[in-house]
C-alpha cells in the first residue's frame, strides 16, 4: 500500500460527488420548510427511525472513527472500554428527553430550559459552557475532514478541511434540521455496514492472539489494566460523555422534535446499538503495531488500518465511511449551535421581539457565520483531536448535576448552579493542565457535584414547573 | 469568547529545536511534547518538520515518481509534502542502540509519528536512511507513569461519582412519574 492510498484526482472526484449529493438532497427536503419550527425542530413530528438514526449518527462521530481509536491506541484496553461506556450517555438521557419534551413543548433549546429554570446568570454562564463545547467540536470536526484527507490522499489539510465545511453548511443550510436528519439515517447505514466490514476483515486479518502477542511484547502497557493514565480515564471519558450529551443543544433540540414518546425509546435503541462500535473501532487500533503502522498523529490510527487492510478501493470506502460519520455530526452541531445562538443569544439578548420570520433569516446567516468562524480556527491547526475535544470535557461535565437536578428537583437554586458550572471548568481546566486531558472531565464534575448538594442543602428554589410550560420570555 | 477559547487551547502548546553534535543533521527529529518533557502516559510523538531552507529534498520529491498519475499542476496546487532521506526509525533502552527494541518504517513523506504503550524508562530514538546511517540526532524520551497512589485516589473519587450518579438516575429519574 501506498503511503497514501487514495489518489488526489478520485479524492476529488469522491468530494465533488459527496459534495453535490448531500447539498441536493438537503435542498430536496428543505424545499418544504416554512416555519422556524419547520426548520429547527423540523415540524416537532420525527418518528422512531429516523430519530433513533440521528441520535446514533451523531454520536457516531470523528468521536467514535477517529477518536476512539486514538484514545485506544494511546491509553489501550481502558481506552477502548472507556469510550465505549460513552453510550451511557444517551441511555442515561433517554429518560430525560421524555422529560424535557413533556416539561417544555413549546421550548426550542437547552438554553431556554437554563434560562428560565435557573436565571439569566445561571444561562449566561452555561451559553459560554456550551459555546465552548460547541466551537471546540465543530473546530475538531473540521480539523478531522482536513486530516483524514491529507492521511488518505495527501490533499492539503486546508483544502479538505475548507470542502468538508462548505458542503455541511451547504446542506444544513438548505435543509435545516429535516435535513440534517435525514442525511443521519443514510449516514448510520454507510456507517454501521463499513465499520463492521471493516472490524471483521481485521479480525479474519490478524486475530486476536497476534495482537496480544504483539503488544505484549512491543506496548506492554496497552494491554495493562493498571495502565494509570488509563485508569484516570475511564471514569473521566464517561462524566465527559455524559456532559456532553445532557448539556447539549444537538440532543436537547431532537428531544425537542422528536414526536411524543419517541425520544425515550430512540434514545435508549441509539445508545446500546452504539456501545459495541468503539470495541470494534479500537480494536482495530491495536492492530496497527502488529501491522507495522505508526501514524503520524495517533488521530489517524483508525482510518490508517482499516485502509491498510482493505487496499486502494477499500481506502476509498474508508473515506467514505468517515466522511458520513463526520459530516453526520458536522451537520447536527451546525443546526444545534445555530438554534442556540439565534434564540438564545440574540432572540434573547439582541432582538427580542424578532418574528419567527426574521429568526429563521439569522439562524441561517448564523450557519454560514458559525462555518467561517470554524474555518477559521482550523486554518492553523492548533492541536490534535483528543486534546481538542478532551480540553472541551472541563466545560461541559460541570453541566451534568445542573441539568440532571434542574429536571427533577425544584429545590436547586440559579446561585449555586452558576457556580458549580464557573468553578467546575476551572478545576477540569487546572486538572487539564497540569495533570492531563484524562482527568479533565472528572474534576469538573467532581466540583460541580460539591456545589450544587451543598446548593441544595442551604437553599430551596421551590420552582414552579409551570413556568417551563409557558417559555417564559427574558426579562 | 472565540478569542478566549483559543487562548486557553494556546497554552499548553510547545516547540523545541535540536541540533547533532553542533552540525546540522540532514533530517531534525524532535520530541514534540517537548526536550526535556517527561512522558506520563507512555504515548508520545516525534516529529521531523521539513526544512525551509533544504531545496534539494523539495527538488529530490519532484523526480521521485511516487505520484507519477497526479497531474503536476494539481499536485503543485493541493499537496503539501517535502522527501526526506530516512526509511525508518529505531528505539532502544541503551543510548549505544545495541538491543533495538522497535525498528519502523518510515515513509519518505512522513513527518512525523506516534508511539504508545512504552513503560517507564529512558528510550532512544534516531532515523536511518536505507544504508542504515543514521540521519538524524539521537532524541531522548523518558517515561515516568504517574504514581499509582494518585491514580487510586483519583479511580476511587471517578467511581464513587459515577455510582452517585447511576444511583440517583434509577431512583429518580427512570422511575419518575410525571406531575406536571
Amino acid at each position: 500500500m501506498d503511503y497514501n492510498p487514495i489518489s488526489i484526482t478520485t479524492a476529488l472526484v469522491l468530494l465533488v460527488v459527496f459534495g453535490a449529493v448531500w447539498i441536493f438532497f438537503g435542498w430536496w427536503l428543505g424545499r418544504k420548510n416554512k416555519s422556524l419550527d419547520d426548520f429547527m425542530l423540523a415540524g416537532r413530528n420525527v418518528g422512531l427511525a429516523f430519530a433513533g438514526a440521528t441520535a446514533m449518527a451523531t454520536w457516531i462521530t470523528s468521536n467514535t472513527t477517529l477518536v476512539a481509536p486514538q484514545l485506544t491506541y494511546e491509553l489501550g484496553i481502558w481506552g477502548m472500554v472507556g469510550y465505549s461506556l460513552a453510550a451511557l450517555g444517551l441511555i442515561l438521557f433517554a429518560p430525560m428527553a421524555k422529560r424535557i419534551k413533556e416539561l417544555m413543548p413549546k421550548g426550542y433549546t437547552c438554553g431556554d430550559f437554563i434560562r428560565v429554570r435557573y436565571g439569566k446568570t445561571a444561562w449566561i454562564a452555561f451559553l459560554v459552557v456550551s459555546f465552548c463545547y460547541a466551537m471546540g467540536w465543530l473546530v475538531s470536526l473540521g480539523m478531522a475532514g482536513g486530516v483524514l484527507l491529507d492521511t488518505l490522499s495527501g490533499l492539503s489539510y486546508n483544502v479538505g478541511m475548507t470542502v468538508i465545511l462548505v458542503i455541511c453548511v451547504g446542506y444544513t443550510l438548505l435543509g435545516g434540521l429535516k435535513a440534517v436528519i435525514a442525511t443521519d439515517y443514510v449516514q448510520t447505514i454507510i456507517i454501521i455496514v463499513g465499520v463492521l466490514i471493516i472490524g471483521f476483515v481485521c479480525y479474519q486479518t490478524v486475530g486476536f492472539d497476534r495482537v496480544y502477542e504483539f503488544n505484549k511484547e512491543h506496548h506492554p502497557e496497552l494491554l495493562n489494566l493498571l495502565f494509570p493514565a488509563a485508569m484516570m480515564f475511564l471514569f473521566n471519558n464517561i462524566f465527559f460523555g455524559l456532559g456532553e450529551i445532557f448539556h447539549s443543544n444537538v440532543w436537547w433540540s431532537r428531544a425537542l422534535a422528536f414526536r411524543p414518546g419517541i425520544g425515550k425509546k430512540a434514545y435508549l435503541m441509539s445508545g446500546l446499538l452504539w456501545l459495541p462500535i468503539p470495541i470494534v473501532t479500537g480494536f482495530i487500533a491495536l492492530s496497527a503495531p502488529v501491522l507495522g503502522l505508526y501514524p503520524d498523529s495517533s488521530d489517524m490510527v483508525g482510518p490508517m488500518v482499516a485502509a491498510n487492510l482493505l487496499g486502494d478501493i477499500g481506502a476509498i470506502f474508508v473515506f467514505i465511511v468517515v466522511f458520513s460519520a463526520l459530516a453526520s455530526s458536522l451537520d447536527s452541531l451546525l443546526a444545534a449551535t445555530s438554534d442556540l445562538v439565534t434564540r438564545d443569544i440574540y432572540n434573547g439578548l439582541i432582538d427580542k421581539g424578532a418574528s419567527k420570520e426574521k429568526l429563521h433569516r439569522i439562524s441561517k446567516l448564523v450557519i454560514v457565520g458559525l462555518g467561517f468562524v470554524t474555518w477559521l480556527i482550523c486554518l492553523p491547526k492548533i492541536t490534535t483531536l483528543g486534546a481538542l475535544l478532551n480540553f472541551t470535557g472541563a466545560f461541559v461535565a460541570s453541566t451534568i448535576w445542573p441539568i440532571v437536578l434542574g429536571l427533577y428537583h425544584r429545590r436547586m437554586s440559579g446561585d449555586f448552579v452558576t457556580a458549580a458550572l464557573v468553578l467546575g471548568t476551572i478545576s477540569g481546566l487546572i486538572g487539564y493542565h497540569t495533570i492531563g486531558f484524562y482527568v479533565a472531565a472528572l474534576f469538573s464534575c467532581i466540583v460541580s457535584f460539591l456545589i450544587c448538594m451543598i446548593g441544595l442543602l442551604v437553599k430551596n428554589d421551590n420552582f414552579d414547573w409551570q413556568r417551563l410550560k409557558n417559555m417564559e420570555k427574558p426579562q | 469568547m472565540v478569542s478566549v477559547f483559543l487562548f486557553l487551547l494556546v497554552v499548553s502548546s510547545g516547540a523545541i529545536s535540536s541540533e547533532c553534535n553542533g552540525q546540522k543533521c540532514p533530517v531534525d527529529l524532535q520530541l514534540k511534547e517537548g526536550k526535556d518533557e517527561v512522558i506520563p502516559s507512555g504515548h508520545f510523538n516525534l516529529i521531523w518538520p521539513i526544512d525551509e531552507d533544504d531545496e534539494t529534498t523539495s527538488e529530490q520529491s519532484d523526480s521521485d515518481g511516487d505520484r507519477e498519475d497526479e497531474p503536476s499542476a494539481i499536485k503543485g496546487a493541493l499537496v503539501d509534502y517535502e522527501k526526506h532521506p530516512a526509511t525508518h526509525l529505531k528505539i532502544s533502552s541503551d543510548q549505544s542502540f545495541s538491543q533495538v527494541s522497535h525498528t519502523i518504517k518510515i515513509h519518505s513523506t512522513q513527518r512525523a509519528v506516534s508511539l504508545t504503550g512504552f513503560s517507564d524508562g529512558d528510550y532512544y530514538a534516531r532515523l536511518l536512511d536505507a544504508n542504515n546511517n543514521p540521519v538524524s540526532d539521537t532524541v531522548t524520551v523518558t517515561v515516568e507513569h504517574h504514581s499509582m497512589f494518585k491514580v487510586w485516589i483519583i479511580f476511587i473519587s471517578g467511581a464513587t461519582l459515577f455510582l452517585i450518579l447511576i444511583g440517583y438516575m434509577v431512583v429518580k429519574v427512570f422511575r419518575h412519574k410525571e406531575e406536571v
